[in-house]
């Protein structure tokens, strides 16, 4: 599927050229319509230079609307044209994929945990910005991001995505107990709150969320999907079975069903409608239920104010959770990089950084050690934890770095398939966990080439 | 649900206007009733997405109300569709284009395939009849991926990538092999004496075809048309796979993929979008409907 | 396709002797070729070469964004040995298209019954029951994902809060999380969407047995049953088979209605060839085990095409 410029393997289907010609003779045919048609609508090659950027829709639609003016702002200092793409955050990864493979698109890109390591030949060098933005603000909270198969910088870490619990302390309050601190009290709350109709709302389901919360579990537990070498598969222990057992009886004894269909909006949907007691969630949840004026069935009373975060729970192997890191490159066939890198700059500037990082309420927490302790995060009591979730969070691939076998195996959904498998008893957690092993070993055999 | 019951006042009092026996009305008033089901059900969704998009988002989250009937009207799903999304300026346009398009060449191209198989005698047409037959059985599900490959290719001659022209291009391959069987199945209840006259007044073929083939077969040529136009403006895989640019989108893609953002949903907006994006293929039906039906029989069933 | 080696060239200025050669080779209409040259390049550019592509993605390790290499089978060995997800794809295609195929005929023969009787009305029932067919299947499929949503859903609300329901105590359904009830979720709107077809295929099959066989029918004394069943039903079997392989091949290989309402969950327990088929290809970026597994539906295709066309060659006696 690569192009055919760069498919070694195409020679098989007859030589590379005689295809060539075929197809040749193809556009020629089907094309000449289209080509007449296309001039007229194609936007004019040449004269002016446009900087596209490409990023995945915010959860807080605000944060977008600041970037989009500062890429705008920046566009007219520098006499280009700008333009500014959104897309959902789970088609981020097909609309990567398809430029990839077209060698076409935008120039900046918003990317994922471990995209610089699965795109490293086709994104661009960034180690000179990536050293002046660090040293301008204070340094790099962690060092192992963003880095490509060579080891260079392939993108500049934007921000992490914690996934603190949003939990109804009024519900738990009701029924006499003291808010959940270990997974072992989720399951005994959640269990008494289910009963009263209120269940616990974790995905297990092809969900970003449901990813990133099954990892921290399994890190909790002592369990790891992958060596601190980030190239051996370790996937298959006792610990991490017994997360399975554990995540099997959390879905039976204080969950429902629907958690398997869930995306990442039903949990948020499911406490701001005042069913689920507790979610493990970015505070997106509590903004949007702020946002849309949600009510406690039967009341006036707004949810939101019953809602708070605390820290996700500890398991026996400790207190661990996973995030979200975001990070911006640039594609190596952009033919802006220069402006591009430039405006990376101009963006990651303390001023306008701040300025993002406002807009973003709360959402996005800084990966620039200068920005940790953000007044905003004291603006709101709700947001106490956001400076100190970090002590726990680790980044996709841990205790190795994020590396295109695990983004790949993130973005198929492996532990999630496992985690629901085991917990509606359609494997044993041993069995779940073998296969996907199996599947994980597939997978790692093919980078690790 | 509302119009089923205005239906059947309708119906009913269609059937007193009539003086036929009691036991006869009472008869054709049983098949009206045991439609109803019927209606109901193939309506149900399309009155859920109407009452729907006229929500707030406050009654939509309120999930004690019933979510079958509205307490006002709000405007805001549809405005949101203006001011955030470009729903109207290039999901609707590109859709109209890409559809009508590659409605155009499809019957064209569909047009002389059928009249050749229903008509002309060469060697090999059987063959050629077979392989319609085949290409049929090929599905999206089998092309999509390398079509992916041949898109890319041809983009290094003509910018077709993540532009509606790659759409443009692929539908016909689904749209032809239909429109040919529906065609030859209508040209060939055309009587050949009328074309042999055409002959003889010394038309060449393609002259007959114009003059005189298709002005009988138009019944035939505009089923063809409005079913292109459906299964193109239906068409969703492709338009999936190969566009990427939020400018370039379908209805249907758009809607789908731009719509349900962040991890919060506008239901009130994607269902206003679901049914600005029906409206015009129903009113499209609306006008020719009966062209449809007959045209799909003739070619189906002859 | 087999034409395609006898057509090169088309027939252009050529000698009456040429000419005649060709005629006495090639059949009287030898312009015919000109005719069909269009779509067999069509055909040959974005059908068969596409399909000889996948034959060979499907023997590759081809991955997104990474270079290609030759790995023969061992594609297929995968999805046989390891994907167990594969046989569920088999399982609910088989059961998506039997299940859906039999409702759609049996409710559109009724409701073809039905419609041929009424006098009124006619016109505003038809195109109403041809909605859903003429709709959007992606946009009317968000409305049934609403109406079938876990906590939004109409249809609880309904079983909770309307009259004869309210009796007994009635559990919230997981329409879409629940993995067999996900499956019939899915079955339930690919009907509501089929259906229309069948009972207007149906029907203009009903109108188009000839009067005076009825007539017959009734002189001999005939009850409407067996009217029906020596009547009705046998003329209409040509155009039952024909939009059953119809339904069938669109059932067979359909994708918006699973990729919307479910997108193969829960647990890949409703996956389709398409739908897999997409979610490894393009969203895993596996595309050669996704062109792998979508092969596997073209010889299901044909052979069950062979199968209905026997079975309507067998029928064709009752033709008129």
């Amino acid at each position: 599927m690569t192009k055919s410029k760069n498919g070694p393997g195409t020679e098989l289907l007859g030589s590379d050229s005689s295809r060539r010609g075929f197809l040749k003779g193809t556009a020629a045919v089907t094309g000449g319509l289209a080509g007449i048609l296309a001039t007229g609508v194609a936007p004019a090659v040449g004269q002016e230079r446009e900087l596209k950027m490409l990023v995945n829709s915010h959860f807080v639609p605000a944060a977008d609307a600041e970037l989009k003016r500062q890429l705008e702002e920046f566009g007219k200092a520098e006499g280009v044209k700008v333009r500014f793409d959104r897309v959902a955050h789970l088609q981020l990864p097909a609309v990567l994929a398809g430029e990839v493979q077209g060698q076409k698109g935008h120039d900046i890109i918003s990317t994922r945990d471990g995209n610089a390591h699965l795109y490293s030949k086709h994104l661009v060098n960034v180690d000179d910005i990536y050293e002046k933005i660090g040293a301008a603000g204070g340094g790099w909270t962690n060092n192992e991001f963003g880095k490509g198969r060579d080891g260079s910088q392939k993108t500049i870490p934007w921000y992490f995505i914690s996934f603190p619990i949003a939990i109804r302390t009024d519900l738990v309050a009701e029924i006499g107990e003291n808010l959940p601190d270990t997974w072992d009290d989720v399951l005994r709350i959640g269990t008494k709150l289910k009963a009263k109709g209120h269940p616990v709302g974790i995905q297990l389901s092809h969900g970003a969320d449901s990813n990133w919360i099954l990892r921290g579990m399994l890190w909790s537990w002592g369990g790891k999907m992958v060596e601190a070498d980030s190239k051996t598969v370790a996937i298959n222990s006792k610990e991490a079975i017994d997360c399975m057992k554990f995540v099997a009886s959390l879905y039976k004894d204080a969950m429902q069903p629907e958690v398997l269909a869930w995306d990442d909006r039903n949990n948020n949907v499911c406490l701001a409608s005042g069913k689920c007691s507790m979610i493990l969630n970015p505070v997106s949840a509590y903004r949007s239920a702020v946002r849309d004026e949600a009510l406690i069935q039967g009341t006036d009373r707004p949810v939101h104010q019953v809602i708070n975060h605390i820290m996700p729970p500890k398991g026996p192997a400790g207190r661990h959770m996973a995030a979200a890191h975001q990070s911006v490159g640039i594609w190596k066939f952009s033919k802006n990089v220069d402006i591009a890198k430039k405006f990376l700059e101009y963006h990651f500037a303390p001023a306008n950084a701040e300025k993002h990082l406002q807009a973003s309420a709360g959402y996005n927490q800084p990966l620039l050690k200068s920005n940790a302790l953000h007044p905003l995060y004291a603006s709101n009591s709700k947001y106490y934890f956001a400076p100190f979730i970090g002590w726990y969070t680790h980044a996709l691939g841990w205790p190795g770095v994020p590396t295109a076998a695990a983004q790949t195996i993130w973005d198929q959904y492996l532990l999630p398939d496992a985690a629901a498998a085991a917990a509606t008893g359609k494997a044993t957690p041993e069995e779940a966990i073998k296969k996907l092993e199996k599947q994980m070993t597939r997978i790692y055999k093919r980078f690790n080439k | 649900m509302n119009s089923s019951v205005s239906m059947t006042t309708g119906g009913g009092a269609a059937v007193a206007e009539n003086k036929v026996p009691l036991w006869r009305r009472r008869k054709a008033m049983a098949n009206y009733i045991a439609l109803l089901p019927y209606l109901a059900f193939a309506l149900f969704p399309f009155y859920i997405i109407f009452i729907t998009s006229l929500k707030s988002k406050q009654e939509i989250n309120n999930l004690g109300k019933s979510p079958f009937w509205t307490r006002g009207i709000e405007w805001e799903n549809f405005t949101f569709l203006w001011t955030d999304t470009v729903f109207f300026e290039h999901w609707m346009i590109n859709t109209f284009i890409v559809t009508t398009v590659s409605t155009i060449i499809s019957v064209s191209i569909g047009i002389l395939a059928a009249y050749a198989l229903a008509r002309l005698r060469f060697k090999g047409v059987e063959a050629f009849g077979v392989a319609v037959f085949i290409t049929y059985l090929v599905p999206q599900t089998l092309l999509f991926l390398p079509l992916v490959d041949v898109i890319n290719f041809i983009d290094d001659f003509i910018p077709i990538r993540d532009t509606y022209w790659s759409l443009i291009l692929t539908y016909p391959t689904f749209l032809i092999p239909f429109v040919t069987w529906l065609l030859m199945g209508y040209f060939r209840t055309i009587p050949f004496e009328v074309e042999e006259c055409a002959y003889l007044d010394g038309c060449t073929r393609l002259g007959a075809l114009f003059r005189v083939v298709l002005p009988m077969a138009i019944p035939g040529i505009i089923c063809a048309i409005l079913f292109s136009y459906t299964l193109s403006w239906n068409e969703f895989l492709y338009s999936l796979v190969f566009i990427q640019d939020e400018h370039a989108k379908t209805v249907s893609v758009g809607v789908f993929t731009e719509l349900i953002r962040g991890d919060i949903y506008f239901w009130g907006s994607l269902m206003a979008a679901c049914m600005l994006g029906t409206v015009p293929i129903v009113i499209l039906y609306g006008f020719l409907m009966d062209y449809y039906t007959s045209g799909l029989t003739q070619g189906a069933i002859k | 396709m087999a034409t395609a080696s006898e057509v090169e060239g088309g027939v252009r200025n050529t000698s009456p002797g040429v000419r005649s050669f060709l005629r006495r080779n090639l059949g009287p209409d030898t312009d015919g070729y000109l005719f069909v040259l269009p779509s067999i390049v069509m055909v040959l550019c974005l059908i068969v070469y596409p399909f000889g592509l996948a034959v060979y993605f499907s023997m590759s390790d081809a991955f997104i964004g990474e270079p290609m290499e030759f790995i023969g089978l061992e594609n297929f060995v995968y999805i046989f040995e390891e994907d167990d997800i594969f046989l569920l794809v088999i399982r609910n295609t088989i059961l998506f298209a039997v299940i859906s195929v039999v409702c759609k005929v049996v409710l559109g023969l009724l409701c073809a019954l039905l419609l041929q009787r009424i006098t009124h009305l006619k016109r505003f029932l038809r195109g109403a029951m041809l909605l859903p067919f003429v709709a959007p299947t992606a946009l009317t499929t968000l409305g049934w994902w609403l109406i079938l949503d876990p906590t939004y859903s109409h249809i609880n609300w309904i079983l909770q809060n309307t009259f004869p329901f309210t009796l007994f105590e009635i559990r919230d359904y997981q329409f879409l999380g629940e993995p067999t009830l996900a499956l019939g979720s899915v079955i339930f709107v690919n009907i509501w969407r089929g259906l229309p077809f069948f009972i207007i295929t149906i029907l203009a099959g009903l109108m188009s047995i000839p009067d005076h066989l009825y007539e017959a029918a009734d002189i001999d004394g005939a009850s409407t049953w067996q009217k029906f069943w020596k009547i009705t039903l046998p003329l209409l079997k040509p155009v039952l088979a024909i939009i059953i392989l119809f339904s069938t091949i669109f059932t067979l290989a359909d994708f918006n209605i699973v990729y919307v309402l479910t997108r193969g969950g829960p647990m890949n327990e409703t996956h389709l060839f398409a739908t897999y088929s997409f979610t490894l290809g393009i969203l895993n970026h596996e595309v050669g085990l996704g062109a792998a597994i979508s092969l596997f539906l073209f010889p299901m295709m044909v052979l069950f095409v062979i199968f209905l066309l026997r079975m309507v060659r067998r029928d064709s006696a009752y033709e008129l």
